[in-house]
């Protein structure tokens, strides 16, 4: 166990925050290799099937260090590494990894904010009578993580999620192309960053290191050649703001290691996100609409699993000259694929200004809000005597209530693909076309490139 | 054209006509009131091409004419002159004069051809009734309508005329106001209509509470016509959701509140409530109402009011903001609220109310999760 900074600094226990990262390093590969042992010692890395322009979505240390980078073209990785094995995405055993990393976490943590597969902060603010000193709490994290599921893991211990998260990277060594350290084989010990020494704890380390500064805003730095985050903390406020902004007043605070966000449970969760990389640039609405009927599908699946509704859609396009754009619209509680349809359509037509190909695409719904609380007077509910909730039919006035009607068109859906799978409704024709122009999504979607969407929530690490 | 009008009656004319006129259009012509001098007064008319307002006010004509003006300007021009005649006069078909007594305007408008024409509504054979009832159905009931467009139709307010009697509805799906007015000699056949509430405000701004407002339909468009002013409105089409099977006949859990108290504790109960769903708990037993709001990253408040309520105890969450709506056009000082379950329609009436008309709104509970 490691503490930076035991002295504690001028801030002391401030507000006697304890916020934990939790980062698997490798997540995919290793769970990969957790079920296929024989991967085991091989370069492996995870991406699309049956297609040469896919990009690497996760790789292991060994592929790595053949110089294999995540978003690398797959015919590129290959290039560097021969050996590379190269697996398709498994969402549904990502997802069985992170439910039972889950399931230990949540014995000490009362707030769990998830960050993609098996990434989450932890606040354990308040729990130190119970549990103990909390790098005691992360230790036996890691050990119970290692002993019940096999998985590696690296603890960060700080008063916030931005230092959290830092001392987590520095913790695994996983900086990318800057490396700081070389990953430990075995044991990751977990890494505590004292309450006030946040700066001093940052100061010495690579901008790599500092999690949530934008890739435009890191670029000029390196132009700059300020490199390491103590460069940039030296430069007053006011300076940085002329370079780059308003940005720039946020950009100070984080290199100093302030940051007020709390951690979030996921029913309060900003956004659920969904992109995909096609396997051919094209700008032709009948690959792209069916696509956004695929993904609008996955996020509507979400966001009903967690009774929450949606106000606001966003469509993001990288053009195919590496330019890219982006438009939201604002929903109404919308929770239903039709509706999350239309809304992703309508904000592509917004978002597709220009006349140039489209190689990457992504939806995110956000400002979400718990659904279902306000009820209908035309979709009344009705609570038996056992004290469940029965709902009854809609009642019948005729079309004037589509949002009841396809809802509970949409209630049939998803118990049928609840019992017998997501295959079995694949959908055929797009429902509700209003210009007539109804088209075959499957046919659509395997003429794009036949790729999985890359991933839901945020990426795979 | 040539006329001379009081600066105070031209203000009225345009105060009247100028919020007709669209803010943003792709039509400038839109942008404009259309002036009409005529032999018994100056008319001046607006439109956004949903609803039109023309309206007449006395005026002393020398050269009958007409042309169209930009309405903001003109009414900014008329704001800011001092309290005097103004004399306005044309040369040739986009160009006015303004003159108040050392102030002097020229104004650039477009020909009068350029302004849509106002919809065909014969007014022999339509339905006559006051004002008075009129407007109060609207006051009453409009603030209802939904303004969300996932259900158009809810965007209307369903007003049903019958020999005997007027009702006006309106619903956004989660809350229902109803108001029935008895009448007699209105005349016209029965009908149903769904009028857009921005009409419905219209009629209340124009129109004065001790007229006779003439009223007939077109088409696709209801006229509205007193002696001096006319509205007319596109009419929205389809069938009204029936609202008759969503009010509650088997509400056997009363309760009676002192609407000011009422309206007050809901008040502070929703500076603490969810700025999303505005929900509040209200727990019903033995003659009092205890409120209370949990609001997981706020904080929480409780209050308790007395009520008179003897049924059985009863737990319901409601969004505050629609029962304050509700409560703050409740025409009597106490309220009756009756319940069936925490998941079934709850009503408000007034208690008390000396009027012949009959008052009902009903709104949808708040799901209470724990």
């Amino acid at each position: 166990m490691r503490d930076i900074g035991e002295e504690g600094g001028r801030a002391g226990r401030r507000e006697g925050r304890s916020v934990f990262f939790v980062d698997p390093p490798a997540f995919c590969t290793t769970v990969e290799r957790l079920v296929a042992p024989a991967l085991r010692s091989r370069p492996v890395a995870v991406a699309p099937p049956g297609a040469d322009r896919a990009t690497v979505l996760a790789l292991s240390d060994e592929a790595r260090g053949a110089g294999i980078t995540r978003g690398m073209a797959v015919r590129q990785a290959k290039k560097l590494c021969p050996d590379l094995v190269l697996l398709p995405p498994n969402p549904e055993l990502y997802a069985r990894a992170s439910r039972a990393l889950h399931e230990v976490l949540r014995i000490y943590a009362p707030v769990i904010e998830p960050r993609g597969y098996g990434h989450a902060f932890l606040d354990l603010s308040g729990t130190e009578r119970l549990f103990g000193p909390a790098i005691d709490v992360a230790a036996r994290i890691h050990r119970e993580v290692r002993e019940r599921i096999g998985l590696p893991l690296s603890v960060g211990v700080a008063i916030n999620k931005l230092v959290s998260e830092a001392a987590a990277t520095v913790g695994a060594g996983d900086v990318g192309a800057g490396c700081i350290r070389p990953l430990p084989a075995g044991y990751i010990a977990p890494l505590q960053v004292s309450a006030g020494d946040e700066e001093r704890f940052l100061a010495p380390h690579r901008m790599d290191v500092l999690p949530e500064v934008p890739a435009e805003i890191r670029k000029r730095l390196d132009d700059y050649q300020l490199e390491l985050i103590g460069e940039v903390a030296a430069i007053s406020e006011s300076d940085l703001c002329a370079v780059f902004g308003r940005p720039g007043r946020e950009l100070k605070s984080r290199t100093r290691g302030i940051d007020l966000r709390p951690v979030l449970p996921p029913e309060v969760r900003a956004e659920y996100h969904v992109s995909h990389t096609l396997a051919t640039d094209t700008n032709d609405w009948g690959i792209l609409h069916p696509l956004l009927r695929r993904f609008t599908e996955q996020l509507g699946r979400r966001l009903r699993q967690r009774h929450l509704a949606a106000r606001r859609l966003t469509v993001a396009i990288d053009y195919t000259d590496y330019t890219s754009a982006r438009r939201f619209v604002v929903l109404s509680d919308a929770l239903l694929d039709l509706e999350l349809w239309d809304a992703a359509r309508r904000a592509l037509t917004l978002a597709m200004t220009r006349r140039v190909a489209i190689r990457m695409i992504s939806v995110t719904v956000g400002r979400l809000v718990e659904s279902g609380l306000q009820l209908d007077l035309w979709d009344t509910m009705e609570t038996t005597e056992a004290g469940d909730r029965k709902r009854t039919k809609p009642l019948p006035n005729g079309p004037l209530n589509p949002d009841v009607r396809s809802a509970a068109m949409q209630r049939a859906l998803d118990t049928i693909t609840t019992r017998w799978g997501r295959r079995v409704l694949s959908p055929h024709t797009i429902h509700g076309a209003t210009d007539g122009s109804q088209r075959d999504v499957t046919a659509g979607i395997r003429s794009g490139n036949g790729q999985h969407p890359q991933s839901v929530g945020a990426p795979a690490r | 054209m040539k006329f001379t009008i009081t600066r105070e009656k031209l203000q009225e004319g345009l105060g009247a006509v100028a919020a007709s006129i669209p803010t943003k259009t792709t039509l400038p012509v839109l942008s404009n009131i259309l002036v009409e001098a005529l032999k018994d007064g100056l008319r001046l008319s607006g439109t956004d091409l949903d609803i039109a307002v023309s309206t007449t006010i006395p005026a002393s004509v020398d050269q009958e004419g007409a042309i169209t003006l930009p309405a903001r300007k003109l009414v900014d021009i008329v704001r800011e002159l001092p309290s005097a005649s103004i004399k306005i006069a044309s040369s040739g078909e986009q160009r006015v004069s303004i003159d108040c007594g050392k102030s002097r305007f020229k104004l650039l408008g477009l020909p009068r051809e350029e302004f849509p024409a106002f919809p065909s509504v014969k007014f022999d054979g339509g339905w006559k009734v006051g004002s008075k009832d009129l407007l109060k159905l609207i006051s009453h009931v409009a603030f209802a309508a939904s303004t969300e467009e996932s259900r158009p139709i809810l965007n209307g307010v369903l007003w049903e005329l019958k020999p005997d009697r007027m009702r006006m509805v309106a619903t956004n799906g989660h809350r229902l106001a109803r108001m029935d007015v008895p009448i007699t000699g209105a005349g016209g056949t029965q009908a149903d209509l769904i009028v857009p509430p921005k009409a419905l405000e219209q009629i209340r701004r124009l129109f004065a509470s001790d007229q006779e407002i003439e009223i007939a339909r077109s088409e696709n468009h209801l006229g509205f016509r007193s002696a001096s002013t006319q509205v007319f409105t596109r009419l929205i089409e389809g069938p009204y959701p029936n609202y008759e099977q969503v009010i509650p006949r088997e509400n056997d859990r009363l309760a009676t509140a002192d609407k000011a108290a009422l309206t007050s504790a809901l008040r502070r109960m929703s500076i603490v409530a969810s700025d999303q769903t505005h929900r509040i708990r209200m727990a019903f037993a033995n003659g009092v109402c205890k409120l209370s709001v949990q609001t997981p990253d706020l904080g929480e408040a409780q209050e308790e009011l007395a009520v008179g309520y003897d049924g059985d105890p009863l737990e319901i969450g409601f969004n505050a903001s629609y029962l304050l709506e509700i409560l703050k056009y409740m025409p009597t000082d106490e309220v009756r609220l009756t319940f069936k379950a925490p998941e079934r329609a709850a009503t408000c009436e007034p208690v008390g109310w000396d009027d012949p008309a009959s008052y009902l709104t009903l709104v949808m509970p708040l799901r209470l999760i724990d």
